[in-house]
């Protein structure tokens, strides 16, 4: 009992609503601080997203103009294309009034037969060739080689005769559709691969 | 080596130009058929010397642009049975008789070169023919003359060209005149 009186002497008397330490009202408590310096850290990337945005709008801007400049040199060479075409039809006109301003060849119109003439002559059927004399003749006939006929369609070539047989048995239309054909090839080599637009 | 023409060849492309002449474009397939590729050939080519031939001839000179356009629309007018147009012709003279282009290059396409070589040569032949002789009798003359001229001597030919000029001097000469 008597150790029990001196232990309850030593012991200051408790006071329940006092703070356990004692501190300074300036001190931040470390949640605090920690919080700071995320907002101090987040501030400092903000700032350095901003900054990073502004030079890509930057950049951005610039590369615009770029465009901008390209479109517009794009622009100006299309514009001296469709003047030199413009400045080419014009010669090709030129050069086709010049060619219908020739005076016709008197000899072509008085060599060209047409109507009933034409007509009556076109019924009649061929003879055999003739030639100058039997000595040409006989040389013709044995002779080797040929004189025309190679030049101008290659050993190589399509079967010209499959595809005569099959155009000319049509008549006309095989005629009109060979015409087509060769129309749209000549345009499509003519159009070759020029950018549209 | 003498340079001839192919008796063969010749009768298939007399044939095959009278049936064009004549419009008969049925028998031309047939004739086609029974000839053959190689045959067929070298009758367009036969067509395209003749068709050369025949636009100097009718021009009185080495034709020119003009010239072809001329022969070209005259040609086209004047056929009545086949379906040819102007461009068609100037194309093949212009491109292959005297452009001595391939066919095919000349004409735009291999269909177009398989087809239209005979029609237009034969349309040329009936077309522009001397008056007084037969279209066949003027074919004789195109063979003959081209068998000449193939076969003269290289040395011969400064003596023609000599010719040619004359020729085309005087002429003019006289038309200045008129």
């Amino acid at each position: 009992m008597a150790e029990m009186a001196r232990e309850r002497r030593s012991k200051p008397p408790i006071q329940p609503d006092r703070p356990a330490r004692a501190s300074s009202a300036d001190a931040p408590s470390p949640p605090e601080e920690a919080l700071r310096k995320r907002v101090a850290e987040l501030e400092a990337d903000k700032a350095y997203s901003d900054k990073k945005i502004t030079e890509l709008e930057k950049k951005n801007a610039e590369q615009d103009k770029q465009i901008a400049d390209h479109s517009a040199a794009n622009a100006a060479l299309w514009k001296k294309i469709a003047d030199l075409e413009a400045g080419f039809s014009e010669l090709r006109k030129e050069r086709g009034d010049i060619t219908s301003e020739q005076p016709e060849n008197a000899t072509i119109d008085e060599r060209t037969t047409g109507g009933a003439t034409r007509e009556s002559k076109a019924e009649k059927h061929q003879q055999r060739w003739h030639l100058p004399s039997d000595t040409t003749n006989t040389l013709v006939a044995s002779a080797l080689g040929v004189v025309v006929a190679a030049d101008h369609v290659p050993r190589n070539a399509a079967d010209y005769g499959g595809i005569g047989v099959t155009l000319v048995a049509f008549g006309a239309a095989g005629v009109a559709w060979a015409r087509e054909h060769m129309k749209n090839r000549k345009a499509k080599n003519d159009t070759g691969d020029r950018p549209q637009g | 080596m003498t340079r001839v023409i192919d008796p063969k060849v010749e009768q298939a492309t007399r044939d095959m130009l009278g049936h064009a002449i004549r419009g008969e474009l049925q028998d031309l397939a047939t004739l086609i058929h029974a000839v053959g590729d190689a045959t067929y050939k070298q009758a367009l080519g036969m067509c395209v010397t003749a068709a050369a031939y025949i636009a100097v001839d009718v021009s009185g000179r080495w034709p020119t642009d003009a010239d072809l356009h001329q022969i070209a629309r005259n040609t086209a007018r004047e056929e009545t049975r086949l379906d040819l147009e102007e461009d068609d012709i100037y194309d093949y003279l212009s491109g292959a008789a005297f452009g001595y282009k391939q066919l095919a290059e000349a004409l735009g396409s291999d269909e177009a070169a398989a087809t239209l070589p005979v029609l237009i040569t034969g349309s040329m032949i009936i077309t522009l023919c001397p008056r007084d002789k037969e279209w066949w009798e003027y074919l004789d003359q195109i063979w003959n003359a081209t068998l000449t001229a193939e076969n003269l001597d290289d040395s011969v030919l400064p003596a023609v060209q000599i010719r040619i000029h004359r020729t085309q001097l005087l002429k003019d000469r006289d038309t200045a005149s008129q």
